[in-house]
């Protein structure tokens, strides 16, 4: 039973990191119908981008969590106006294959930047424990869940309450009416990018205090995107974070109980039933999956 | 000339035997002619010309050949040969995004799946190796049926994520086998056995029996295998299927529409697509000799993006240029690197050749998408027309 609790609080822990991660995924797919294949090496560029800011030049955690977002959301900028807005409108695949040439490319670069070897896992935030009631917690989970549900608060503010927000949802609502309403729609594709690096990076960042070790292949992990995106509904940002918590919990509880290896089978299997089942996800609005 | 031309041609005739004038035997021929695989002069010659090149070129690089600067010359043959191999595949993942524009990127799965079959029956077995390709072939198939059934009724970004599920289903599923039919180990696959009374066409003696052993000899195993299978899938592509496959990948609805079945459609070039990649994947296999468990990452999927994209979507021709393309810039830059004098001494550069290659070809592929997105196919296509234009200007002057 106690085991039991505590795989729940892992499970919890690293769906709070998926649902960030989804969150940023959903909020590009959402505004630009791009379906962002390098979401994986975003999220890996923020754990290497932490390592930097965290191990290597010994930056306190709140300045790096606040710095690397910004970072990684004026890249989502200019990543926009420098390629993406050349893609709007060009046929669903070459789009993808697009994301997919910035995958290749910001691997080859940390590749580079970095080296093939592996990072430890960051020990920055404090060791510990906190009791509440029957639950016992780590500090650092404690501190991951809280930091992912800001940012999802934060997020769920923004695009729910300010007028940026209002134009956003106009946009993925209606872009015609919307631009006759004279808001920019590349502005406003801007803007979603940045927001969808920003939460791949706090994902990384946080991710990167939760992994035994940093490396490449992490980008696996940033894929859990797609699993927690389509379980909640590919176009559902409620659905991304309902989604990336589920995708965390049966990850985890299951793997504890039949083994690490069985983790990405779990995760994208789940998927596949889901999309063979019900492909608009538990919140997705029905548009025209089928053929 | 290009295979759209023809789609409209064919699809005259064949409105006019609707239209309830019967195709007459003077269609029918015309039909035949201007679909047929070489039909202009300027085809026949290039025909010629690339068949006498493949020919040759093990010939020529068995020659001692001293190039400036150390340039790479007999290995060329091994670079041909991994090129021979990724033909296949590659030229199959553009029948499925090229032309009937479904992305999947299940294409290192159902490598794993060839590799797989080779391992079982070629060397758990010892099946002969011509059987253990077609059972390959049959292998990718039989999966292509199983997973596009369900997965081809969502439209392509939905397929896009379920064939994400599937590579990661797949890469478990084949570490498992692995480690249950080898240990440990990696895979190891019997060098091919030629039957003694072919043994004079690869070089050896009549009546005795051989194995496949050095570039030279898998060249022509190779060579008449991916010449093979490009034929079918150019033909297949030539045919009324082919012209669905096309009809589907611009725009689905009016495909609907003129009385194509979208799903069958796409199931069948997903197979076909499919069964060409495990028998590229168990060819590899038999080609590199051993597999690992790490020999089928992710990459792989877009290493063939590349080759596809580069080359030039919707385009067989586009396919072979991207697929040598991709390999000889990985060794005419790793050649330079290493051996030319100015590059050779950035620490940067020489520690990391393959990443640079990598990064290369991903600013290629966004620059080829963004500027170009007919590939090095459009560039061939754009400099024959220019080249054709300056030689009936030049022939206009003279006569």
């Amino acid at each position: 039973m106690q085991y039991l609790l505590e795989t729940t609080v892992n499970g919890v822990t690293l769906g709070a990191i998926y649902a960030l991660i989804a969150l940023g995924f959903v909020v590009v797919f959402k505004a630009t119908s791009i379906l962002n294949f390098a979401h994986g090496s975003f999220l890996v560029l923020g754990s290497y981008l932490a390592v930097t800011l965290l191990s290597t030049l010994g930056l306190p955690f709140l300045l790096a969590i606040v710095l690397i977002p910004l970072v990684m959301g004026g890249l989502g900028i200019a990543i926009h106006y420098s390629v993406m807005r050349w893609m709007v409108g060009k046929a669903f695949f070459a789009v993808v294959l697009t994301t997919v040439g910035m995958e290749i490319i910001i691997h080859a670069a940390l590749l580079m930047g970095y080296g093939p070897s592996d990072r430890g896992r960051l020990t920055g935030l404090p060791d510990g424990r906190i009791r509440l009631g029957p639950l016992e917690i780590t500090i650092v989970n404690a501190i991951i869940i809280g930091t992912a549900a800001l940012t999802v608060l934060g997020f769920l503010w923004f695009f729910k309450r300010t007028r940026t927000g209002l134009h956003m949802r106009a946009m993925a609502d209606n872009l015609e009416a919307a631009a006759a309403q004279g808001i920019s729609p590349n502005w406003m594709y801007a803007l979603a990018w940045c927001t969808g690096l920003g939460m791949a990076g706090i994902g990384g960042v946080l991710y990167a205090h939760y992994t035994p070790s940093i490396h490449l292949d992490l980008t696996a992990v940033g894929l859990r995107a797609f699993p927690a995106a389509v379980l909640g509904g590919l176009d559902s940002v409620g659905g991304a974070v309902v989604g990336g918590l589920v995708l965390g919990l049966i990850e985890t509880i299951g793997s504890a109980y039949f083994g690490a290896e069985y983790r990405d089978v779990l995760a994208f299997g789940t998927m596949f039933v889901m999309l063979l089942l019900r492909p608009t996800g538990f919140f997705g609005s029905k548009e025209l999956v089928r053929v | 000339m290009s295979s759209m031309a023809k789609g409209t041609v064919s699809a005259r005739a064949e409105t006019r035997g609707m239209l309830g004038r019967d195709i007459s035997a003077d269609d029918e021929r015309r039909y035949r002619a201007e679909s047929r695989l070489l039909r202009t002069r300027g085809q026949q010659v290039m025909a010629l010309v690339i068949a006498v090149a493949a020919i040759g070129a093990p010939f020529a690089f068995a020659a001692d050949v001293d190039l400036p600067y150390n340039f790479p010359w007999s290995s060329w043959l091994n670079t041909i040969n991994q090129a021979l191999v990724a033909l296949i595949a590659a030229a199959a993942f553009n029948l499925l995004l090229g032309y009937t524009h479904q992305v999947s990127v299940a294409h290192a799965a159902i490598l794993m799946l060839g590799a797989c079959t080779g391992g079982y029956l070629g060397a758990v077995h010892g099946w002969p190796f011509p059987i253990v390709l077609v059972a390959a072939f049959v292998a990718g198939v039989l999966l292509g049926v199983v997973v596009g059934t369900p997965a081809l009724r969502l439209t392509g970004l939905y397929l896009m994520i379920a064939t994400l599920g599937l590579h990661f289903i797949a890469l478990f599923l084949y570490r498992k086998f692995l480690v249950a039919q080898f240990g440990f180990a990696p895979m190891v696959l019997p060098a091919p056995q030629i039957p003694g009374w072919l043994a004079p066409l690869f070089g050896g003696d009549f009546g005795e029996s051989m194995r496949v052993r050095g570039d030279d000899v898998w060249y022509w195993i190779l060579l008449p295998l991916a010449v093979v299978s490009m034929l079918v899938m150019v033909n297949v592509l030539r045919s009324r299927e082919g012209r669905a496959f096309r009809a589907v990948g611009e725009r689905d609805v009016s495909a609907a529409l003129i009385g194509i079945n979208v799903t069958l459609t796409k199931l069948r070039a997903f197979a076909l697509s499919s069964g060409f990649v495990a028998f590229a994947g168990a060819l590899g296999s038999y080609y590199i000799g051993a597999r690992g468990e790490d020999s089928f990452p992710f990459t792989l999927v877009l290493n063939y993006a590349i080759m596809i994209i580069v080359g030039g979507l919707g385009s067989m021709r586009g396919a072979v240029f991207g697929v040598f393309f991709f390999y000889s810039v990985r060794d005419i830059l790793g050649w330079a690197l290493k051996s030319l004098p100015g590059l050779n001494s950035v620490g940067l550069l020489q520690r990391y050749p393959a990443e640079l290659n990598l990064a290369l070809f991903g600013v290629l592929i966004i620059v080829v998408l963004i500027l170009r997105p007919d590939g090095l196919d459009g560039i061939y296509l754009a400099l024959k027309r220019w080249l054709t234009g300056q030689w009936q200007r030049w022939r206009g002057r003279t006569s």
